[in-house]
């Protein structure tokens, strides 16, 4: 004990010295959330992989349109997701500020967002009580959303991690101007991880957005 | 003498018993010597009013499996003396091996009676010898229970004859579990019910009449004290950061130093002396925040305490020596309180109002406008609806609940910083009404800014406002 405590009613008094480091937070006023969350970025399969075909379709859907003579073309940075870990493990998903539908130079080409639209199971599922019974169960690459922009793209949305989908956000598919008038409030979803390992849970994010 | 006064009736099958190896108090048993002074009396005396020559050659008495021997009295007694529990009366529960019932079964086909009950002799020479030892008398509503187990691993399967034999009532199942293979349905029950059914002749051929002679002696397997537990009711204060309201650990480390149940627990439990104790606090407050003010009721229960006569003046010591070393975990109001009165505490928490203080951060200044607007509508009722705050939705199902926040009042201090007060209904999550848990609570402190990013740096309980336990009158 450095003190005594008189253990009276004491009048609260607040030390604000010892606060100074908190002036980086001016700046940047969503760094208060580094105190809460660790954040890591989720990697999209690439589209030279092989898989399905609704996937590269979806894919060339983000991609610059080859018939699209516009000067600027749409940058692919390989992780547009961000994954915010809080202590308990729960991963809170949603656009890292890179992706093309914040990037105020991508507007031309990729529009605003129109309609955020859940994955049908997604939004049918039933999270009740203490242990998430009926929560939906997902991989990685498991599409969770697909946000529709009044230029006709599609982006999809996916889990990020292993888990059971704990919550997803309606308050999101009612105002899809939170993504950029609010862009904390926009995450999509929150994940319960299977595995409390975060190597096992960061399996397939990076630190950073322009990792690789 | 006079307890032997009818030994004449036991001469008769004094000896044969003796010759078997049965000691004097069982002798006495199988004569069905009422239970009385008798059963007191030295093995010597008691020979020698049956005329018995003592030869050196005893082992342990086959009836009994010299359970009825004064080592083991005297190691009971012993026991019990040593914790020294203060309590003037006493109800003794006995178990006894298995093998004992058919040994009395077989007792009574050689004696052609029923001898008086093992329970029955050992509780009363118990009684007996506690009550010259200890001063406690034997009663069976007493709320002080000692119960002791006698375990015989040599006669373990003396019923075994029974399970096997024709017509048999035991029925026994026998399974594997965890890896272990166990046995089940030879209960001591099954066991008494059988014998009645059981015919003399397989006894004596199977078992053996009297009792076939044993290697060791009965040992005692376990004395198990049960009292009714003391209740110490309080309020405590948390008057610095980083300490849990019970022991924090995780993966084996302990995440605070310190909890509020160890400071104040851990002198109570030397006073009273009781196996443990359980902390109950009237709702808590997380590791990072402090408690202030008049501080938080909380009951403290001790089990099996060995003191239960505890003067005001001992246990106000407790607190008056956290006062006065400036611990950071100090209590008012310490004192013991009645059974009934627990359930206050589980009440207030769901009822009671709370006030907080708490230091804000926020990324732009408000202008006036806006703080006086947050202050007016601060001045009555503000409906929050909650979705359980994502640090707790691992462990908690996802609800949104309702609160109100009866009163709040923002102050700007300096620069980026303002110190809020808010009387708030039980079960608030203050921290996520602040910087509005990634909009999940609404509206928060942030939203009523006008969206403006909000953090709390510091939050600090003022009041509880449950009245319990009553203040001590000096």
């Amino acid at each position: 004990m450095s003190h005594m405590h008189t253990g009276s009613s004491v009048d609260i008094t607040y030390d604000l010295a010892a606060y100074a480091h908190l002036d980086a937070w001016q700046a940047q006023p969503l760094r208060f959330l580094d105190r809460y969350f660790t954040t890591r970025y989720y990697c999209a399969p690439s589209s030279s992989s092989s898989d399905s075909a609704t996937q590269k379709r979806k894919l060339d859907q983000i991609s610059p349109d080859p018939s699209d003579h516009s000067e600027s073309s749409v940058p692919l940075p390989p992780a547009w997701q961000y994954v915010r870990m809080a202590p308990n493990k729960l991963c809170v998903i949603g656009l890292a500020s890179v992706h093309p539908l914040l990037d105020p130079s991508c507007q031309a080409t990729v529009g605003r967002v129109a309609r955020v639209e859940f994955v049908q199971q997604v939004a049918d599922a039933q999270v009740r009580g203490k242990k998430k019974r009926g929560a939906q169960r997902l991989a990685p690459d498991t599409p969770v959303c697909l946000v529709h922009t009044d230029k006709g793209l599609v982006f999809t949305i996916r889990a990020s991690v292993h888990g059971q989908l704990v919550e997803w956000n309606a308050r999101l598919a009612l105002t899809p101007e939170l993504l950029y008038t609010h862009p904390e409030q926009a995450f999509f979803a929150i994940i319960k991880p299977g595995t409390l390992d975060n190597a096992k849970i960061f399996d397939r994010c990076h630190e950073q957005t322009d990792a690789l | 003498m006079d307890s032997l006064a009818n030994i004449e009736s036991v001469k008769g099958i004094a000896h044969p018993l003796y010759e078997a190896g049965v000691c004097a108090l069982c002798i006495l048993r199988s004569a069905v010597v009422p239970i009385g002074p008798a059963y007191l009396e030295s093995p010597a005396t008691i020979y020698r009013a049956l005329g018995i020559t003592q030869s050196n050659s005893q082992g342990p008495c086959p009836a009994c499996l010299s359970i009825l021997s004064t080592e083991l009295f005297d190691q009971a007694v012993a026991m019990y003396k040593g914790e020294e529990f203060d309590c003037t009366t006493v109800c003794v529960n006995v178990e006894m091996p298995k093998s004992i019932y058919v040994r009395q079964k077989s007792l009574q086909i050689f004696n052609k009676r029923t001898p008086t009950e093992m329970k029955d002799t050992i509780k009363y020479i118990i009684g007996k010898r506690l009550a010259e030892s200890c001063c406690v008398a034997i009663d069976s509503e007493s709320e002080m229970h000692i119960d002791i187990a006698f375990k015989h691993p040599e006669s373990a399967k003396d019923h075994q004859f029974l399970i096997d034999r024709e017509g048999t009532t035991i029925k026994t199942r026998s399974f594997r579990k965890k890896g272990v293979d166990r046995t089940e349905g030879d209960s001591t029950s099954a066991i008494v019910a059988d014998l009645v059914q059981c015919d003399e002749s397989t006894v004596q051929q199977q078992f053996g009449v009297p009792p076939p002679a044993i290697q060791e002696a009965a040992e005692i397997e376990s004395v198990v004290y049960r009292r009714k537990p003391l209740f110490v009711g309080g309020r405590y204060l948390k008057l610095e950061r980083n300490i849990s309201q019970t022991p924090f650990v995780v993966e084996g480390k302990r995440v605070t130093e310190l909890s509020v149940s160890e400071v104040i627990g851990d002198p109570i439990k030397d006073l009273i002396r009781c196996d443990s104790y359980n902390m109950v606090g009237s709702g808590r407050e997380d590791a990072d925040v402090r408690m202030l003010g008049d501080g938080r009721p909380f009951y403290i229960e001790c089990t099996n305490p060995r003191r239960t006569n505890i003067t005001q003046e001992q246990i106000s010591q407790i607190e008056k020596h956290l006062t006065e070393t400036g611990s950071a975990v100090q209590c008012r109001r310490l004192q013991i309180i009645r059974p009934e009165d627990t359930k206050i505490i589980k009440e207030g928490e769901e009822h009671k109002t709370k006030h907080y203080c708490a230091l804000v951060w926020f990324a732009t200044l408000l202008d006036s406008e806006t703080l006086d607007e947050i202050n007016r509508l601060g001045s009555g009722a503000i409906e929050l609806n909650q979705a359980t705050p994502i640090r707790v939705l691992h462990r908690r199902a996802p609800l949104v609940r309702k609160r109100k926040l009866l009163r709040l009042d923002l102050v700007h201090l300096e620069g980026h910083f303002y110190r809020v007060r808010i009387e708030s209904e039980a079960g608030t999550y203050i921290k996520e009404f602040v910087h509005g848990d990634l909009g999940r609570t609404v509206p928060s402190l942030s939203s009523l800014a006008g969206d403006i990013t909000a953090d709390i740096i510091e939050l600090d309980v003022e009041n509880v406002s449950l009245d319990f336990p009553p203040a001590i009158t000096k």
